[in-house]
């Protein structure tokens, strides 16, 4: 096997003969950055981290990777040249720095990452470390002045087109499909959540029109949907099904929780909180991530347990449809804001000091498609009581409390209980430390980018250009 | 000259919707013999923002669409209580018809046939005034298997009271004109004299808009739907190509013209997938002679998806006439039995049949563009309103100078 520096000149050139890849065709993976490169200059929040670190595991793989960015306006897909993606890349801090990048996939038969030799891996992974350096590196090296230039992307047979970003906003899937008329390409598209599908009364006003067009033009064009969760690729398998379009090939992505290590906090944050004396609740506010119940639990408990009661805080800005909540609570003076906090705009050392130092989190969101947050909280050895719905269990892994989200009398006893219990929650917290495992976004890009080398020499093999069927 | 007045519960001026377009291809085959017409239209202003203001047009007041609504009334059942109610509209109404001294009355659909009959029997002179009952369904049918105009259902005893009405009309008729044999064999019975004038058309106007639709609808194979907001169009629709569009590829469309769009959106099922189906279908309103030749050229197939409701389709005699590939059902193709056997018209009774079809026109699967014999395309000239109403004119004037039967008059 010959592993190709992404620095080789001939990366960025159609024809990818050159390529010594064993059993692995000719390849070239086209990585959608359309949201990042939108969020640029904006703190990296769930699909765009996910979208960048899918960009970061393709850059370091060794494979034949070119970025683009998808112009709504003009209708058409542009290349981003290697220092642009870099620098986009390159955002979320030290998060390339000492990456190792997943093997390619060059057995002589396809391998899951399980079953890769451990020897193999170490081995290459050595190996590509050391010819990539730093992205800082990569940037340096890769800088070719063309490559600043608005370039019009050009599709060749045997492309593979993966995207991670927010395609309800910007939808190009009926340009790809109909490129897929004319060449032999293929499309993998990661799908969060099918929520709009499900509960469109809780989702942002249009995305029942929006949405639905997204997934349909999904289902059509890509030949694979990665879902962030088993119950999201439940969700996306039953509405398929139920609507009775084309079937895609289904597979899971893992999301990653790095922990940084441990920073002091700000000023600020320090002076405003005492140390496990708050809990916490790091959401957006609007209705679906129920807010309100959580109002209402305080309000209880300032009646019957004011003793007990210590600050719940949350971290987020207010959001469509929650300018009503946030007045109440804001009305509510006994409670705001000594007992009931609202951050926003707060930075990631921040952020970490919250998690850590709070007595245990809260997340009674009614759906989600992953729960990120509680999985934070977890990663930091913080016990969470959080809502028993949708993907979050997967999340939790056993290690959380709980709570059917719409049960305001359970979450106010079991909130109760563990404000009057602290030996619980330290137990709780022991158990965490011990049994939870961290899924590191290096470890999860690995898999996905083996996954997706598996999944793109198996569509390679029997890809077809010929229209799609009708129904299952 | 014969003087005809017609009336129904739309004006006419602007046409739009089927039932405007034959009352004015009327007129003009009247005008073309000669004669005098004038159109006493009773609706509501909103419904027709294009038509010119006219002393022939009155409108509903406020009040009384507000009592519409709250009852869910319809525009045309209850048009007549209007004037029962407002003496001035109705003095205004009688003054018009009294001023004119039409030699014969058409009565487009049975609505105001209680105004004229009132009329007639307060004065001898209208009693002798020859009466034509001409319509495009059997109404009390259609209204039976209709919905109200806000999803209500139509009570039976409405129903009743309606068919009296019609059937009333139609044995007080001198001469009933029906589009089709069907709706004809139902006031047979009861009718002196009918007439079958199948709806046509007129030759297709110059094309407009060739740019806009062609940019807007580049990348898209498509079918035309057009129809007004005639609620079993919109019916039909749902039925036969619901619940959802989602069976159709990113690149196959379904461009919605006419009224119609705005029955779809408002229907419970299409709002049930609504993003599925606005994301296959464009609903582009009612648009202008020009932009529907455009639509109609560029289309690859025409659907007629009608379910319910009588009468025939004038956007199925514009597509056969056109050479258009057509998808329709049995019901929609009534009337035009006589084309059934062109290879440019599919009957498809059934939603798979219709959807399986459409997908395979879409997908070039069918020739879109079958050729037609020479003797096939004679026939189809059989299709223009100068064919379908050649006989109208005559036996209105016939009717006029007091013989019912022009064969009769002839001898």
């Amino acid at each position: 096997m010959k592993i190709h520096s992404i620095l080789d000149t001939s990366a960025r050139v159609p024809s990818i003969a050159k390529i010594e890849t064993g059993n692995m065709p000719d390849i070239r993976f086209l990585i959608d950055l359309t949201t990042s490169r939108q969020y640029k200059d904006r703190n990296a929040v769930g699909i765009v981290r996910v979208e960048r670190e899918i960009g970061r595991a393709f850059l370091l793989s060794g494979f034949i990777v070119e970025f683009f960015h998808f112009d709504l306006g003009a209708g058409e897909f542009f290349k981003i040249g290697r220092p642009e993606a870099a620098a986009i890349l390159g955002e979320t801090k030290g998060a390339l720095d000492g990456a190792a990048a997943p093997p390619r996939m060059a057995t002589k038969t396809p391998r899951s990452p399980e079953q890769a030799d451990d020897d193999d891996l170490r081995l290459f992974l050595g190996q590509l470390k050391n010819r990539l350096g730093t992205v800082a590196k990569i940037a340096e090296a890769a800088a070719h002045p063309q490559d600043n230039d608005e370039v019009v992307l050009e599709f060749f047979n045997g492309d593979v087109i993966i995207s991670a970003g927010l395609l309800w906003d910007g939808n190009f899937m009926e340009l790809l499909y109909a490129v897929k008329q004319q060449m032999r390409i293929n499309v993998i598209q990661v799908v969060y959540d099918v929520i709009p599908t499900i509960i469109p009364e809780f989702c942002v006003p249009g995305m029942n029109i929006r949405f639905p067009k997204y997934l349909l033009d999904a289902a059509w064009t890509a030949d694979a949907l990665y879902c962030i969760s088993d119950c999201t690729l439940r969700d996306v398998d039953n509405y398929l099904r139920a609507h009775k379009l084309p079937a895609p090939s289904l597979h899971r992505i893992e999301l990653g929780t790095d922990v940084p290590d441990e920073g002091r906090g700000s000023l600020e944050i320090r002076t405003s909180l005492d140390a496990n004396d708050f809990t916490l609740y790091v959401s957006t506010i609007e209705p679906r991530k129920n807010h309100a119940m959580l109002f209402h639990v305080w309000r209880q408990l300032y009646q019957t347990d004011r003793d007990a009661l210590i600050p719940l805080v949350i971290v987020g800005r207010a959001w469509w449809n929650s300018s009503d909540l946030v007045s109440m609570i804001k009305s509510a003076e006994y409670l705001s804001p000594e007992f009931i906090k609202i951050m926003t705009d707060v930075s990631d050392d921040d952020l970490d000091w919250l998690y850590r130092n709070a007595r245990f989190t809260l997340y009674p969101s009614l759906y989600e498609g992953w729960g990120l947050p509680v999985a934070e909280s977890l990663a930091r050895g913080k016990f969470c009581i959080a809502a028993d719905t949708s993907s979050i269990p997967e999340v939790a892994a056993g290690f959380a409390d709980l709570i059917d989200p719409l049960d305001l009398v359970t979450w106010t006893k079991r909130i109760r209980h563990y404000l009057r219990a602290p030996d619980d929650v330290r137990k709780l917290e022991a158990e965490i430390r011990r049994g939870y495992k961290v899924m590191s976004w290096r470890t999860a890009m690995e898999r996905f980018v083996a996954s997706v080398a598996q999944e793109a020499q198996r569509l390679q093999g029997v890809a077809s250009t010929g229209p799609v069927a009708v129904g299952r | 000259m014969v003087k005809i007045l017609t009336l129904c519960t739309y004006p006419v001026a602007v046409p739009r919707h089927g039932g405007q377009v034959r009352v004015n291809a009327i007129h003009q085959i009247h005008q073309a013999a000669g004669h005098s017409v004038r159109h006493l239209a009773l609706y509501r202003e909103q419904d027709y923002p294009d038509e010119p203001s006219s002393p022939w047009n009155i409108h509903f007041s406020g009040w009384f669409i507000n009592e519409l609504l709250a009852i869910g009334g319809r525009t045309d059942v209850n048009a007549v209580d209007f004037l029962l109610r407002d003496a001035d509209a109705r003095d205004r109404a009688l003054a018009l018809i009294r001023d004119y001294e039409p030699d014969v009355i058409q009565l487009e659909q049975c609505w105001l046939w209680p105004l004229i009959k009132t009329l007639r029997g307060a004065s001898e002179k209208f009693r002798s005034l020859p009466i034509v009952y001409s319509s495009q369904n059997v109404e009390y049918q259609l209204i039976a298997a209709a919905s109200g105009d806000h999803g209500r259902p139509v009570a039976n005893e409405t129903v009743t009271l309606i068919r009296q009405m019609e059937m009333d009309l139609v044995a007080n008729a001198d001469l009933v004109i029906t589009v089709s044999k069907a709706d004809a064999d139902v006031f047979r019975p009861v009718a002196r004299q009918v007439t079958i004038a199948a709806n046509g058309i007129w030759p297709r106007g110059p094309a407009g808009g060739q740019d806009y639709w062609s940019k807007e609808l580049r990348r898209y194979r498509f079918a035309l739907f057009v129809g007004s907001a005639h609620p079993p169009n919109a019916t039909g629709f749902v039925n036969l190509l619901g619940p959802s569009l989602g069976f159709l590829s990113p690149l196959e469309k379904i461009v919605v013209v006419g009224g119609v769009g705005n029955l779809l959106q408002n229907d419970r099922h299409f709002r049930e997938n609504i993003g599925q189906n606005l994301a296959r279908s464009m609903l582009v309103g009612v648009q202008d002679n020009g932009g529907l030749s455009t639509l109609l050229e560029m289309a690859d197939v025409v659907l007629v998806p009608i379910t319910e409701g009588g009468g025939t389709n004038i956007k199925m005699a514009e597509a056969l006439y056109n050479r258009k590939l057509v998808i329709c059902t049995p019901k929609a193709a009534r009337g035009f039995e006589a084309f059934t056997d062109m290879p440019s018209m599919l009957l498809c009774a059934t939603p798979d049949e219709f959807k399986g079809t459409l997908v395979k026109a879409l997908r070039g699967e069918i020739n879109t563009r079958p050729a037609l014999t020479f003797s096939q395309m004679e026939r189809l000239k059989a299709l223009l309103w100068s064919s379908t109403l050649a006989d109208i004119g005559a036996r209105v004037g016939y009717l006029a100078a007091g013989r019912h039967d022009p064969e009769q008059a002839r001898a």
